[in-house]
């Protein structure tokens, strides 16, 4: 990596304090989510973040978003630090610009109220000045660039499928313009035939934008096609990182090679 | 050798929003006894209703077309009206077990384990067999996990639960409805191994219900796959991984990335995946299919047998004869 990275993350912890009380005095119990975290993406580089249930990839993700707050670390996005919550609307724009996330849960994770172009709209006015008409001209390219058609576009989510939400939400996010993208199990809940429309489609806008992606997800198989480099996280702690094919293909790691081991092959019953 | 069950053309249509919807699709399928069987499909495909169907466990208002058999005992039809006709159901019902993808929605948060697993019989055999299962199912120190609640296990640990409470009532077919979905990929393969070991050991007859090809065919010996709530292509698992004859069996397992190797761009089925009662007259899979011409539009093919598969496909011979490239397809 010679160019600045547009993510350096370096020692990033969270930890969730959880008091109880119980018969002898409140006590206090400490669960460490993130245990230390250091990793850097460069600009148009997509990093794969690996790991089961509880390993802390989606802290990690929400960390970086600015939705949850680090215990300790530092976290730097296009060089400007966003280790703490940002203290100003004008500084929330900026970051919004420089990061989007897309989330799993197509169904949730839309304004129910608001059809797609309104969604891309919305976004569109808080962060470029463009005008109103400039701004629907804008909606129906990047309408038109996730692949959504006409009817889709004024469509609200309730009459979508989850594919073509999963669209919306990606619309969303390129909207801001973002020289990162965190996308965490966007591609999880996903139909197969549907999955691989959506991998096309972040391939695509990745060649046409140049953005990085931040590519969280428990699907081997799904890394494997996307990530230039893979993370593995396993409760909290990076217990192997490097080029996807290195890691998966001679992981070193014993929790990498089990990871590697319960994904059923391909035609070898 | 007699099938243990039997699935003769059935079409199944359940109420959504007051109407009936076609939900399953002249589907005719046979297990024999000990048998595995994957039944593979996209959301709205049909392939859990089809668990539900055997099981009885369709939503109230539902009709039922065609025959379900098991053992030689009609699940539907005019005989099965009454309590007699009920009771006689539910009596050949008592041989299947089911097993659902979250086992914590289907378990009391206040019972015990233990009282889970013996229910009705508080006798000491029936503690000592249910101990001894969840022994059998990997689980430590079984007794005094029969003292625990649900809250206290992790998710991995109480699908084995269920299938333990499913082994302890020797059934003679398990309905397994995605029961590893919803688990991590390591406790996945282990809870997948399992329930193959167990059913091996004691001759079980599985039905394995799932949206993943490539799971399903490590360990079935068959695999049906679903679109539309129509049969598309029934095979040996091994055959139907290494050369799919159905377009959309090969779109299928096109789409999905591999974990040891990568293409440059991933070939693609276009649109998106129809339920019964959204699929047009013809071929249900017509719109998506890159081989289709305007017979398939209008002709819904027979389930036809085929190279030992049998495959719900007119084009066969045409796409043999001249494949067209199926990665052309942009989203």
């Amino acid at each position: 990596m010679t160019a600045a990275p547009v993510v350096d993350v370096h020692e990033l912890r969270k930890v969730y304090r959880t008091g109880t009380s119980g018969p002898l005095g409140p006590r206090r119990n400490e669960f460490v989510a993130v245990a230390g975290a250091t990793f850097q993406v460069a600009a148009g580089e997509c990093l794969g973040i690996v790991g089961e249930s509880g390993s802390g990839k989606s802290t990690t993700a929400r960390m970086l978003a600015g939705l949850e707050r680090p215990t300790a670390g530092t976290i730097s996005v296009l060089g400007t630090d966003r280790s703490r919550p940002a203290r100003r609307a004008a500084e929330r724009h900026l970051r919004g610009g420089q990061l989007q996330m897309v989330f799993q849960d197509p169904y949730t994770s839309l304004d129910p109220r608001q059809t797609a172009r309104d969604t891309i709209d919305e976004t569109l006015r808080l962060h470029t000045r463009l005008s109103r008409a400039e701004r629907a001209d804008r909606v129906s390219e990047i309408a038109a660039s996730v692949g959504l058609d006409q009817r889709q576009a004024h469509a609200l989510p309730a009459g979508l499928s989850g594919g073509q939400r999963q669209r919306v939400a990606i619309a969303r996010a390129l909207a801001a313009d973002p020289r990162v993208i965190v996308l965490d199990e966007a591609v999880s809940a996903l139909d197969v035939s549907i999955q691989a429309q959506i991998l096309n489609l972040l391939a695509d806008i990745r060649d046409a934008t140049g953005v990085a992606y931040l590519f969280i997800t428990h699907d081997l198989a799904v890394v494997r096609h996307m990530a230039d480099r893979v993370l593995v996280l396993k409760e909290g702690h990076i217990v192997e990182q490097g080029p996807t094919a290195k890691v998966l293909d001679h992981p070193e790691h014993p929790y990498t090679q089990r990871l590697r081991e319960s994904v059923p092959a391909r035609g070898t019953p | 050798m007699k099938p243990l069950l039997q699935l003769d053309r059935v079409s199944v249509s359940i109420p959504i929003d007051g109407d009936p919807r076609r939900v399953i699709s002249d589907v005719s399928l046979d297990l024999a006894p000990g048998e595995a069987l994957g039944v593979v499909g996209e959301s709205g495909s049909g392939k859990s209703m089809t668990a539900r169907t055997v099981m009885g466990l369709l939503p109230s208002g539902s009709s039922v077309a065609g025959a379900v058999r098991f053992d030689g005992t009609e699940l539907y039809g005019p005989e099965n009206q009454g309590r007699a006709g009920r009771s006689r159901t539910a009596a050949a019902r008592r041989d299947i077990g089911m097993v659902f993808q979250d086992a914590r929605a289907h378990l009391d948060p206040r019972q015990r384990i233990g009282d889970f697993l013996v229910e009705t019989d508080r006798g000491g055999a029936a503690r000592k067999a249910a101990v001894e299962t969840l022994d059998r199912v990997g689980i430590d120190d079984a007794a005094r996990r029969m003292r625990q609640y649900p809250h206290e296990m992790s998710g991995g640990m109480l699908q084995r639960v269920m299938i333990a409470s499913v082994l302890l009532a020797r059934p003679r077919l398990i309905l397994a409805d995605e029961p590893t979905t919803a688990l991590d990929a390591t406790t996945q393969a282990e809870v997948v191994s399992l329930l193959d070991e167990l059913r091996r050991e004691d001759g079980t007859a599985l039905v394995f219900i799932t949206h993943d090809l490539d799971l399903a065919a490590t360990f079935c010996d068959r695999v049906a796959v679903i679109y539309a709530g129509c049969l598309q292509e029934v095979r040996q698992a091994e055959l139907l991984i290494r050369a799919p004859l159905h377009p959309y069996t090969r779109g299928l397992l096109a789409s999905r990335p591999a974990t040891d190797s990568r293409v440059p761009r991933l070939p693609v089925v276009p649109g998106r995946p129809l339920s019964a009662f959204e699929a047009p007259p013809g071929c249900a899979f017509a719109a998506r299919c890159a081989h289709a011409v305007d017979h398939c539009h209008q002709t819904r093919p027979a389930l036809t047998a085929r190279q030992g598969a049998l495959v719900r496909c007119d084009r066969l011979a045409a796409i043999e004869a001249a494949p067209v490239p199926e990665k052309v397809n942009r989203p």
